[in-house]
C-alpha cells in the first residue's frame, strides 16, 4: 500500500466525519464532491501498484466523472428551488452525529480486524468501506430532508464500491458498468422525486410525508 | 452446434430486444391508444418467446450464452412464463379498460407509462435469465427504478409519499444485497475461481463445497436482507401497502403478481450455494424460514385490522410471499408447493387487484364498506372480486388450496411442527376476515346513499358493457385457478418437478 492510496482513504474517512456534522446543505453536497473524486481516483492508485489495465482507466475516469461531478450537479439542481439552505431540526444533533461518525469508524476498524479472510494490508482498505456505509446508512435514518437522504445513499453507495475493491479483484467491467449506471439512475430518480416533493408540499421534509398509514 | 448457439442467443436476447423495439415503436405513434395497444404487444410477444424458452429447454437441462452471462434453466423458465403470460400480458390488457374515460391520459402520460412498463419487463425478464450475480443485481436495482415512477399519479401526494418511500428503502435494502454478492465473489476466489468466473451462478455452485463457511453465511444474511426488503419479507415490507395502494391498478397488479417474486427469485438462487457451504447444510434455509413465518404471522394481524382493499390485498401479498418463502425453505421437499403457489398467487392476486382497481376507481374509494353489494351492481369487477378473495384464502377446488395443502403436507414430512402450525393458524385469521369480505362485496346490501352523485354516474356507467378483454382477464385466471385445483396436466407436472431440480442442482 503506497503512501497515495493511504491519503485517499483518509480523505474519504475525513469526508465523512465532516458530512455527519454539517448542516448547510451546499457544503454538504461539496464534500460529497471531493469524497467522489477521492474515490474515483482510488483504482487508478491500485493500477500504479499492480500494472495498469484498460479497465481500471475506463473505471477511474467514469467514477471520477460521476461520483465527482454528475452526483453533486445532480444535488445541487434539486435544491436550487428550495426554500430551506440548511437542516434546522434534524433526528439526532450535529454534535452527537460527530460521535457517532467516530463512533462508527471504530466499529469498522474492530469488524475488520475481525474478518478473517482479509488480507492485514487491506485492513485500512476495508475500514473505509465499512465506515462509509455506516455513515451513509446513518446519514439516511438521521436527517429528515429528502436532500440529505440522497446524499446518505451516495455514502452508502461509494462505501460499497470502495468494499468491492477491498474483497474482490477482477470484477468484469461490466458489471462495474451497471453498478455504476443504476447508482446514477437511482440519484437521478430521488432528486427528481425531491423536486416533485417539493413542488406539491412546499418542502421536503420526508419526516412530515405522513398521511399513509396501517 | 454454431446455429443452435445462435438460436439461444436470439431468443435470450429477445427479451430484452422485445422491450428496445416496443420503446421505439411506441415512441413512433401518435395516439394514446396505439401506445397501449404496442405496450400489449410487446408484453405478448416476451410471453410467446418464455414459451419458446420452455420448449427449447425439453430435453435440455441449460441454455448458456454469452459465456454464461446470460443462462436459463427449467427454474428460471417457470418466473419467466409467470411473469410475461400471467401477469405482465393481462396487466397491460387490463390498462386499456383502467385509463379509458381517464382525463389523466395524453399521448406523453400514456407513452411514459409503456416506456417505464416495457422498461420493467425488460429488467424483471434480464434478472431470470442472468447468470451472473452481478448482473442480477444490476437488473434488480434497475426494476426498482423503472418501477419507481409507476407508482406516481399526477398531483396526488399520497402517490407522491408512497413513491419516496418505496426508492429509499428499496434502493437501500438492495445496496445491502450488493454487499451479500460481493462477499460471495470473494468466498469464491479464495476457492480458486478466477476474477470473471467468480460471479458466475454455476461456477460458484460448482465449488461449493470449499467456500469459506462464514463468508457464505455472511453473504447469504446479506442477499435476504437486501432482496428481502424488495420481495416484501417482513420486517422490511414497509414500503409495501403504500406502493401498493396508490398505484394506478395495472401497476398494483404488476407489483404484486411478480416483481416480489422476482427479488425472492435471486434469494432462493443464492440457497443452495449458501447451504452446500455450510456444515449443517440447514442453517440457512433456517433464516429464510424465520423471515417467512414473520410475514405470513405478522400480515395476518394487519390484513384482519384492514379496512381498505387496496392495502390488504398488499398485505395479503406479504402473506403470499411469505409462504412461498416458507415453502422453499423446507429444502427440496417444499419447494414443489412453492413453485406451485407462485403461479396460483399470480393468477388469483393479479385478478383481485384489477377488480378491486376498477371498482375504487368507479366507487371513489377503496373502502371496503363502500365495496358492500357491489357485485349486484358490477357483476363482473365485484363478482371477480369476490371470487378472487375466495381463491386466495383457499377456498377447495382453487389450487390455492392444492398448493398450501402440498405445503402442509412438506411441512409434516419435514417434522417442521412449529412453523408449519403459525402457518395454519394465521392462515386461519385470514380465511375468517376475507371470507367476510367476500360475502360482503357478492350479497351484502349497498352501503352507499342512494344521492350520491359518484353513485348517480357510476350507476349509468354501470351500464355499459364491459367488454371481451375485461371479461377475459377476470374470467380466465379464476376458471384456471379452478382446472388446476381439480386437475394438474401431466406436462404442467413434469415442468414444475423439472423447475424443482433445477434450483437444487445448478447445471
Amino acid at each position: 500500500m503506497t503512501i497515495l492510496n493511504e491519503l485517499l482513504l483518509v480523505a474519504i474517512l475525513v469526508t465523512n466525519i465532516a458530512l455527519s456534522g454539517n448542516s448547510r446543505l451546499k457544503t454538504c453536497i461539496d464534500i460529497v464532491s471531493i469524497q467522489g473524486f477521492a474515490l474515483g481516483l482510488l483504482p487508478a492508485v491500485i493500477g500504479l501498484e499492480t500494472g495498469m489495465s484498460v479497465e481500471l482507466v475506463v473505471i477511474a475516469i467514469a467514477g471520477i466523472v460521476l461520483r465527482g461531478i454528475v452526483f453533486p450537479h445532480l444535488l445541487k439542481k434539486s435544491i436550487q428551488n428550495a426554500s430551506a439552505s440548511r437542516e434546522l431540526k434534524p433526528v439526532v444533533g450535529y454534535f452527537l452525529s460527530t460521535l457517532i461518525a467516530l463512533a462508527l469508524i471504530a466499529v469498522s476498524l474492530w469488524l475488520s480486524r475481525r474478518l478473517q479472510f482479509l488480507d492485514p494490508s487491506l485492513l485500512l482498505f476495508s475500514t473505509v468501506a465499512l465506515a462509509t456505509i455506516f455513515t451513509g446508512t446513518f446519514i439516511i435514518v438521521g436527517r429528515r430532508l429528502a436532500v440529505m437522504q440522497i446524499v446518505g445513499y451516495i455514502l452508502l453507495e461509494n462505501g460499497i464500491y470502495c468494499l468491492g475493491l477491498a474483497f474482490v479483484r477482477e470484477i468484469p467491467l461490466i458489471v462495474e458498468l451497471g453498478v455504476l449506471f443504476d447508482a446514477i439512475v437511482a440519484v437521478f430518480v430521488m432528486s427528481v422525486a425531491t423536486n416533485k416533493i417539493h413542488e406539491e408540499f412546499e418542502h421536503f421534509d420526508v419526516a412530515k410525508l405522513d398521511s399513509l398509514k396501517g | 452446434m454454431d446455429t443452435s448457439g445462435t438460436l439461444d442467443l436470439l431468443l435470450l436476447g429477445g427479451f430484452l430486444a422485445i422491450p428496445v423495439v416496443g420503446v421505439l415503436a411506441m415512441l413512433a405513434s401518435t395516439k394514446p391508444r396505439h401506445v397501449l395497444v404496442i405496450n400489449f404487444a410487446a408484453s405478448l410477444g416476451a410471453g410467446i418467446l418464455s414459451l419458446a424458452l420452455a420448449f427449447r429447454l425439453s430435453g435440455r437441462d441449460v441454455i448458456r450464452v454469452a459465456d454464461g452471462f446470460l443462462r436459463a434453466d427449467h427454474f428460471s423458465a417457470w418466473h419467466l412464463l409467470l411473469l410475461t403470460l400471467a401477469v405482465f400480458s393481462p396487466s397491460s390488457l387490463f390498462s386499456f379498460s383502467y385509463f379509458k374515460n381517464d382525463a389523466a391520459v395524453t399521448l406523453g402520460g400514456m407513452r411514459r407509462f409503456g416506456m417505464l412498463w416495457q422498461g420493467s419487463l425488460a429488467s424483471m425478464s434480464l434478472a431470470l435469465i442472468s447468470g451472473n450475480i452481478g448482473i442480477m443485481w444490476v437488473a434488480i436495482e434497475a426494476s426498482t427504478l423503472f418501477t419507481a415512477f409507476l407508482i406516481l399519479r399526477e398531483g396526488n401526494s399520497a402517490s407522491l409519499e408512497a413513491m419516496w418511500r418505496y426508492i429509499i428503502m428499496c434502493s437501500v435494502g438492495v445496496a445491502f444485497a450488493f454487499i451479500g454478492t460481493l462477499l460471495f465473489a470473494a468466498a469464491a476466489q479464495k476457492a480458486g475461481l478466477n476474477g470473471s468466473d467468480s460471479l458466475l451462478l454455476d461456477k460458484i455452485y460448482s465449488v461449493k463445497d470449499k467456500l469459506n463457511p462464514s463468508l457464505a453465511m455472511a453473504g447469504f444474511v446479506f442477499i435476504l436482507i437486501g432482496y428481502g426488503t424488495k420481495a416484501g419479507l417482513a420486517p422490511m415490507h414497509n414500503w409495501l401497502p403504500d406502493a401498493h395502494s396508490q398505484a394506478p391498478g395495472p401497476v398494483s397488479a404488476m407489483f404484486s403478481g411478480f416483481l416480489l417474486n422476482t427479488a425472492l427469485y435471486c434469494i432462493v438462487r443464492f440457497m443452495p450455494i449458501a447451504s452446500g457451504a455450510q456444515a449443517e447444510p440447514g442453517k440457512p434455509l433456517k433464516l429464510l424460514m424465520f423471515l417467512g413465518i414473520l410475514s405470513i404471522a405478522l400480515s395476518s394481524i394487519f390484513i384482519f385490522f384492514q379496512q381498505d382493499a387496496k392495502r390488504m390485498l398488499a398485505y395479503c401479498s406479504v402473506e403470499h410471499l411469505g409462504i412461498i418463502a416458507f415453502g422453499y425453505a423446507l429444502g427440496p421437499a417444499g419447494a414443489f408447493a412453492a413453485l406451485f403457489h407462485t403461479m396460483n398467487h399470480s393468477l388469483a392476486k393479479t385478478t383481485g387487484f384489477f377488480a378491486a382497481g376498477t371498482l375504487g376507481k368507479k366507487l371513489g374509494t377503496n373502502d371496503f364498506s363502500a365495496f358492500a353489494g357491489a357485485a349486484k351492481k358490477y357483476p363482473l369487477w365485484g363478482g371477480g372480486l369476490a371470487l378472487s378473495l375466495l381463491a386466495l384464502i383457499g377456498v377447495a377446488p382453487f389450487s390455492v388450496f392444492m398448493s398450501e395443502f402440498l405445503l402442509v403436507k412438506a411441512g409434516i414430512d419435514t417434522s417442521a411442527w412449529l412453523p408449519t402450525g403459525i402457518f395454519l393458524a394465521a392462515t386461519c385469521v385470514v380465511f375468517v376476515r376475507m371470507l367476510k369480505h367476500s360475502i360482503d362485496i357478492a350479497w351484502k346490501p349497498t352501503a352507499l346513499p342512494a344521492s350520491s352523485p359518484e353513485l348517480v354516474g357510476a350507476a349509468d356507467e354501470g351500464k355499459t358493457r364491459d367488454g371481451f378483454a375485461a371479461t377475459f382477464i377476470i374470467a380466465a385466471p379464476l376458471i384456471l385457478l379452478l382446472v388446476f385445483g381439480l386437475w394438474m396436466p401431466g406436462f404442467l407436472f413434469d415442468f414444475i418437478q423439472k423447475a424443482k431440480e433445477a434450483l437444487w442442482s445448478i447445471k
